[in-house]
Parts: structure tokens; sequence; C-alpha cells
């Protein structure tokens, strides 16, 4: 069996890595004594596997993992015992069991949503004026090279409120196997010199009728 | 809060989780609630820092105490000291973001000389007055110092309040609880450091003054007053056993050097080599017991989730219990996945044939200290090991499946010839003969053979601190010798500039006069010495000129037997007669057996009786 989690990686806990989060979560769920399993070899690691990584500085309400368990554990009882295993900041919001069989999250994920809130502009008209553009072309920089790509075509949704003090934006961006946009660089073409202090709330996957859903149902109703 | 103005400077600098605290195991209480709140400052990178395991022994101690709290501070890197200074944001603590001039005792632990000019960097950092004078008049918290450095401390007398020498657990309650108490009944800061001064172990460097005579020489630390004893005594924590030791300790997020479950098996070692520092001060040798550690251990794997486990002495190959400990933590943890890592050289002795065959035992890689390359040598240095047995256990090793050795060597050591370097190429070749000796069928291939080699630096409180160090160009001379005897295939030779050993030499045996040129050092830029990239020895070369001093005073300065050192002041424990009578017997060429065979009479024995003493 595999048990699929949804946690929030929050304040703090933003500042660790991607593979920092592995050796913390694989601790955590030994302190919990959760039946997991182990790879074999010669340095047995906990069968651990996250959706997607997540940028260091970038705090998420969604983040997904995959773990192998030995024998079955109820989900309640996964959430309730790994809960106080956890730093302030990690928290698992829900969980459910799935087949060994079932697809990897990864292969089911379309996309990523994300709330950047910006202090002391007023985005709206920029906001509007990127959903006109047929195309906006940004320099994505890759630790080897840099290349041009079209980043209108990876937003499939973008809101901007104004409370007078604050643009609070929500995006919805292509996340899947092939490509990903992340906030920092849509934010680079909207209010370019900005910090982008992003919070992820959703991933999504395709839905039967070629609709939205939740990546964390869809992956739970693959059984 | 403190952290709203850090969190900004976050994204722009390496390693943020270095700067963020939050971990598991963290103590976390009402800052107000606290009697005495320590800042526990380590003057080197949160990596290096919080694999330390004195520090996460002393946090616990002082943190299970209701009334006292402890909290961790780290140098901030230098992309995070620009950003901190940048914004003006002083150095804080990782559990409430507090500054660090706002906490009661500032406690820095001097691991290696090299961290100095970090201590002054991060006072600096912390806003607060870097000599005691000035936090005198400012008002400002006391800085205590502790750890092996602490037995020579005249180079930080200027800036430090008070010294904590010896084994740290008690003093550090004790410290505690009497500024407590003077803090409640109010008092002078002079009479606060003068009860100290009185009890075993502390010592307060403004009660005592420094001599020179008219050609530079040191001449002796004298006491200004009556009041203070003649003679600082190191503490030591009699019965290991019953000390307290952590059962829980912080999980950092990111990975730190020592990335796993320390467990002391013991403290001290009996094997009296003679330029080995940490072999006299922390002497007798005491163990604890295995009841107590397999206990430890279950509980530390338990809170912690570590999934490796180390076992940890200045030689737990001598641990008389390893055996029986290894077997225990094997059979208790192996269906845990926990990996235990044991001494390379006694794996097979220690455990046999079937549990090698589990994945219980981690082998941490062949490593060999032969320390120097001729038997008269290894005499000098008091360093029992033989070629034949290191033939021995390298064919071993070879005919059970390595092909990876490290051979660690010194180069500098007194009476040292360039015999002795043909002897460390000598000691590499008989380690490929056994290699190449050994069926082809039954070797594994890709045969690894790493030598390095370390500059000798005297230190105090060893039967070599009398000893000039090498001149550089010498200890280069000697490196281009040995670069060239060890041009061979599937060797590789690595070294040290000597740069750093120089400077280390200086004020491992230096004195009060080296306060002046730290501070001329950290006015001109010096920090995090002990990293490659940030050491700077035109700028310390400068600062020694700036205060009409030299490098060479100090770190080739042959001490006559019969004059005062430096560090005279202090009780290690150790007599000086019989330092003097190993340096004799160094020059001889003639051995100390094991403490555990033969009593040496260091005089050790009138403080507390150790392994050694209780064998005879």
């Amino acid at each position: 069996m595999r048990m699929i989690a949804e946690f929030e990686k929050t304040g703090r806990m933003s500042w660790f890595s991607h593979l920092d989060l592995q050796s913390t979560m694989q601790r955590a769920l030994r302190r919990a004594g959760l039946p997991v399993r182990y790879s074999q070899g010669f340095n047995p690691h906990v069968n651990l596997a996250f959706a997607t990584a997540l940028s260091v500085g970038c705090q998420s309400l969604c983040e997904i993992m995959d773990v192998e368990l030995q024998q079955e554990v109820a989900p309640e009882r996964f959430v309730d015992d790994l809960n106080p295993c956890l730093p302030d900041g990690l928290k698992v919001r829900r969980a459910g069991l799935v087949e060994d069989s079932a697809p990897a999250l990864m292969a089911l994920m379309q996309e990523a949503r994300y709330t950047v809130c910006v202090p002391g502009v007023d985005l709206r008209a920029n906001v509007e004026a990127f959903l006109r553009a047929p195309s906006v072309l940004m320099e994505k920089r890759s630790k080897t090279k840099t290349r041009q790509v079209d980043i209108r075509q990876m937003v499939h949704a973008l809101d901007c409120a104004f409370d007078g003090e604050a643009s609070t934006l929500d995006m919805i961006l292509e996340q899947n196997n092939a490509n990903a946009l992340k906030p920092d660089l849509l934010l680079g073409a909207l209010a370019p010199g900005q910090p982008c202090r992003a919070v992820r709330t959703g991933f999504y996957a395709k839905g039967k009728d070629g609709g939205r859903v939740g990546l964390f149902e869809a992956g739970l109703g693959q059984k | 809060m403190l952290y709203d103005a850090i969190e900004p400077l976050l994204s722009g600098v390496q390693k943020p989780a270095r700067y963020t605290g939050g971990e598991v195991n963290m103590i976390q209480k009402d800052p107000k609630r606290a009697e005495v709140r320590f800042a526990f400052c380590f003057p080197d990178t949160y990596e290096v820092g919080m694999s330390h395991l004195g520090m996460k022994i002393l946090y616990h101690i002082l943190n299970k105490r209701e009334a006292f709290y402890c909290e961790r501070v780290f140098a901030p890197w230098t992309d995070m000291e620009r950003a901190m200074r940048e914004h003006d944001v002083p150095l804080y603590s990782l559990e409430t973001f507090t500054p660090v001039k706002d906490f009661d005792l500032i406690g820095f632990t001097l691991q290696y000389e090299m961290s100095y000019s970090n201590i002054l960097n991060m006072l600096d950092l912390a806003k607060v007055p870097m000599t005691w004078e000035e936090r005198e008049r400012a008002g400002a918290p006391f800085v205590v110092c502790g750890g092996p450095c602490a037995f020579n401390p005249e180079p930080l007398a200027d800036f430090v309040d008070l010294f904590m020498v010896g084994d740290g657990e008690e003093q550090i309650v004790e410290l505690c609880e009497r500024y407590r108490a003077w803090k409640q009944r109010g008092g002078s800061r002079e009479e606060f450091l003068l009860e100290m001064a009185n009890l075993e172990g502390y010592y307060v460097p403004r009660f005592y003054e420094s001599l020179y005579a008219e050609n530079g020489d040191f001449a002796g630390v004298r006491r200004l007053s009556e009041d203070v004893p003649a003679r600082v005594r190191k503490r030591c924590i009699p019965d290991l056993d019953a000390a307290e030791y952590p059962d829980r300790i912080i999980v950092p997020f990111t990975e730190i050097v020592h990335d796993r479950v320390m467990l002391e098996v013991a403290r001290g070692c009996t094997r009296g080599c003679r330029f080995c520092q940490a072999g006299m001060l922390y002497r007798p040798q005491r163990e604890r017991s295995l009841e107590t550690l397999t206990g430890l251990a279950r509980k530390l794997l338990k809170s912690t989730g570590y999934e490796e486990m180390s076992l940890s002495s200045l030689s737990t190959g001598d641990y008389s219990h390893l055996p029986e400990l290894a077997r225990a933590l094997v059979e208790e943890h192996s269906c845990n996945k926990v990996a235990i890592s044991l001494p390379s050289l006694r794996i097979d002795s220690v455990l046999g044939d079937t549990l090698e065959q589990t994945q219980a035992v981690k082998k941490t890689g062949l490593t060999f200290a032969p320390e120097a390359g001729t038997q008269r040598l290894r005499d000098v240095i008091n360093k029992g090991v033989t070629e034949a047995q290191l033939r021995a256990s390298v064919s071993d090793a070879f005919q059970k499946g390595w092909s990876a050795v490290k051979l660690y060597f010194m180069i500098g050591l007194p009476t040292e010839t360039d015999e002795d370097l043909e002897g460390i190429a000598a000691m590499a070749k008989a380690v490929l003969d056994e290699y190449f000796a050994v069926p082809k069928e039954v070797r594994q291939k890709g045969l690894r053979v790493s030598v390095s080699a370390s500059s000798f630096v005297p230190k105090p409180f060893t039967p070599f601190q009398w000893e000039p160090q090498n001149p550089m160009e010498e200890l280069q001379r000697k490196q281009r010798l040995l670069r060239d005897r060890l041009h061979l295939r599937s060797v590789t030779f690595n070294w040290h500039e000597p740069h750093l050993s120089f400077l280390e030499a200086a004020f491992a045996r230096g004195d009060r006069r080296l306060g002046r040129v730290l501070l001329a050092a950290w006015k001109r830029g010096c920090r995090f010495d002990g990293w490659t990239e940030e050491f700077k020895f035109e700028e310390w070369m400068a600062a020694f000129a700036d205060c009409g001093l030299t490098c060479e005073q100090f770190a080739h300065k042959r001490y006559d037997l019969d004059a005062p050192l430096p560090w005279d002041h202090i009780d290690a424990g150790v007599t000086k007669e019989f330092l003097k009578r190993e340096w004799k017997k160094a020059l001889n060429a003639e051995t100390s057996p094991d403490c555990r065979k033969k009593c040496h009479g260091c005089g050790i024995n009138q403080f507390v009786k150790g392994v050694c003493t209780a064998c005879e």
C-alpha cells in the first residue's frame, strides 16, 4: 500500500530545501513509528516521493507526498501519529491510501496554483495587459543556460485584487512533466524587481470531463 | 519581532535554513520566565557548530533546569553577515530571535585557535563591546569561554570576563546558579567575578597580569591580589557514567558535518601520544557503562529518528566493552535500519563475520594514522603503531573487499629528518604491495591510497610544548619532497598550505600580547580563518607588524625547560615534571606504554581515578 498525504510547509519551514525535506520527513516518519517500507541496498531509506519540488522561500498549503507502507494504516491514524512528530510549520492536512499500482502523482499533475502578495503597488493594469498579450517572452535561467520562453501560454488563470495597500495575485500555472512555470518568472513580467513571496495553494489534474480536479482527489480516485 | 527583519534577508543568502531555527527538539521556553538567559555561541558556521557534541550536552543540561534558558548562536557566513550589517540586524539567537546583547551570559566554546577572529566578529555583530573593560563601562553581558583552548586563555584575556577550564557539565550549571544569586542580591561585576575565581576551574584574567622581560620574552603571569588562587585547577567530572547526557538532541533540517546520533562512550585516552593535546587535557580516561549507553541510544534514536549512530571518544577502539556494546546496538536497532559506525580497525574482531554480513554496520572507510614514517619517529611521538600492524590490517581489509585506504601523517615533528619522510613514502608503498599480494580474483578493483600530511603544531600541556614549529620554508620543502616520492599510481597526496598552521602555532602557545594582534587582524577583515577561501594570511602578518610583534617569535620559539610558560597558571592535572620526563624520553625515542598497562605518574590521579589507575 501507499499513503498519499497533503501537508503544509509554512513560516520558517519555507527556508529549507527539497533535499532537506526528504530527510526531515523521513526522520519524522521514523519518530512516529509508522510502518514505512525501506529501499533495498547498502544505505536503506524510506521509500518516499514528493509531487514536485518547492522553491526555497516559497510557502505551501498543499504539498503532496507519497509513502510506501509495509502494512495498511488508517489514514486518520497516519495523520494523528505523524503531526506531533513534525516541527511547527509542517503539518499534514489529510491522507488517503492507494494501491501500489496506482499511478504516481507526478504523472497526473497539470497545474499549480499560487497566491503572491505584492505590497505597495497596484498591479491590476499590468495583469490586464499581460492577459491581452498573445505572447510574453521572458528569459528563463537554469544553472547552465539562459533561454527565451513564452510564459503567456503557461498562465492558465490570473487574477489580481488591490486593497489600497497591496496587490494580491491568484495564479494557476502550467506544472507538468514537460513544462513548469514558477511564480517568480511571472512576477518578473508583471512587476520587475519585486521580491516574490509566493504561497502554493493547490495542485490540479485533469478530470474525466477534461475539467480541473484537485491532484489529491485525483490521486485517490484512481484506485 | 526581530524575525520580521531577518526574513527579507533570507532569499539573498546561501542555505537560509542555517538562520531560522525551529528544528525538531529545539527547546522552546517563555524567555520572560527564564531567570538566567545564556547565549551559547559557536564561533563557526551552523553546520560545524551543530556537529559539536559538547554544545549538545551543555544545551541539554542548562535547559533541563526551568530557571535557565540556553539558546544557540552561530557565526553567519559572509553573505549573511553583509546582509545583516546592511540592514542593521544584530546577531541573534535561533530559539527566540533575541539579540545576543540582551542575554545575561554570552558563552563561546573554544574548539580551535583559528576561530578566535570569529569571536570578535560575532561580538561586533551583536553590538556587544569586545573587551571586558568596555563591557564593564557599558554594563553589557558577561562573556565567558570554555573548551580545550581555554587551557591557554592568554591570547583572549583582553576580551573575556571568565574562562571555564575543564569538563563543563557541572560548571555551566554552577555558573548560572551563582549568576542568578548575584543578580538577585545586586552587586558589582568585580564582586561576582571574584566569587567565581575562587571556585575550582574558573580563570578571571582581570585578576592576573602578564610580565615580560626586556628582550620581549614572556616572563610569567602574576596574580594581582592574594584573593584569587595562584593557579587555576581544571574541573573534572569524576564519574562520567553519572554525568548528565542528552536523551534528545536537535535534528537539523539542513545537512551538518556529523549528521547522526553521537554516543560518547568515554572521555580521555590512555595512549599518551606526545603530540596530542586532547590526550593530555581530558585525562583521566573515564567510561560510560554498557547499560547507560544502550539506554541512551534507545532514547536518542526514538527522539530523533536518526538513521545513523556513531560511538564517540578520543579512541573508541579502546572502550572496554566495545564488542558487547556494538553487538547490543546492532541487535536492537538493525530492524529499524539504523547504521552503527564503528572504528574501522576493529570491525572484524568486534563483531565477527555473521554481523558483518548485515547492513547494520556502516564501514566509514579504512583509515590509519601512523603519524610518522619510521619506527624511530613513531617511538619519539609514542604512537604505538608498527609497520607490521599496518601491513596486517590492510592486507586483511583488502582480502575482505576494501580497496580504499587513508593514511594520516604529520610533518615537522621534533627530531624529524628526511629519512622519516622517505619512511612515509615507504609505508604508502607497503600498502600497495599488500594490495597486489592479494590474488586478483579476491581483491576489489580500483585501489585508492590517500596519504595526508598535516603540519605539526606544538600545543600547551604536551611533552612537545617547549618545541618550536618548523619554519614554513622547511615545511614546504618537506611537502615537495613527499610530493615527489608519492608520485605513484593509485596514490594521492594531500597537504595543507602551512600558513594556517604557522598562525595556529602562534596562538596555541601565545601570550596576552596576541590579543592586540587578534583585534588588529579583525579590523583588517580577518574572520573564518579556518576556511581556505576566507583566510587572509597577508593581513594577519600585517596585524602582527601593527603591534610590533612577529608570528615567528611565538610559533618558532623554543621555550627553555625551566622558563615560565604562558599557561603555567592553569593546572590541567598533568604535572610539568611528567611532561619533562616524557619530553626527555621522546628525544631518546623511548616509548611509554598505554597507561592501562603501566602508570607513568602523570599526576592526574591527584584529582580522580580513571581507568588507568583503577587497573592498578
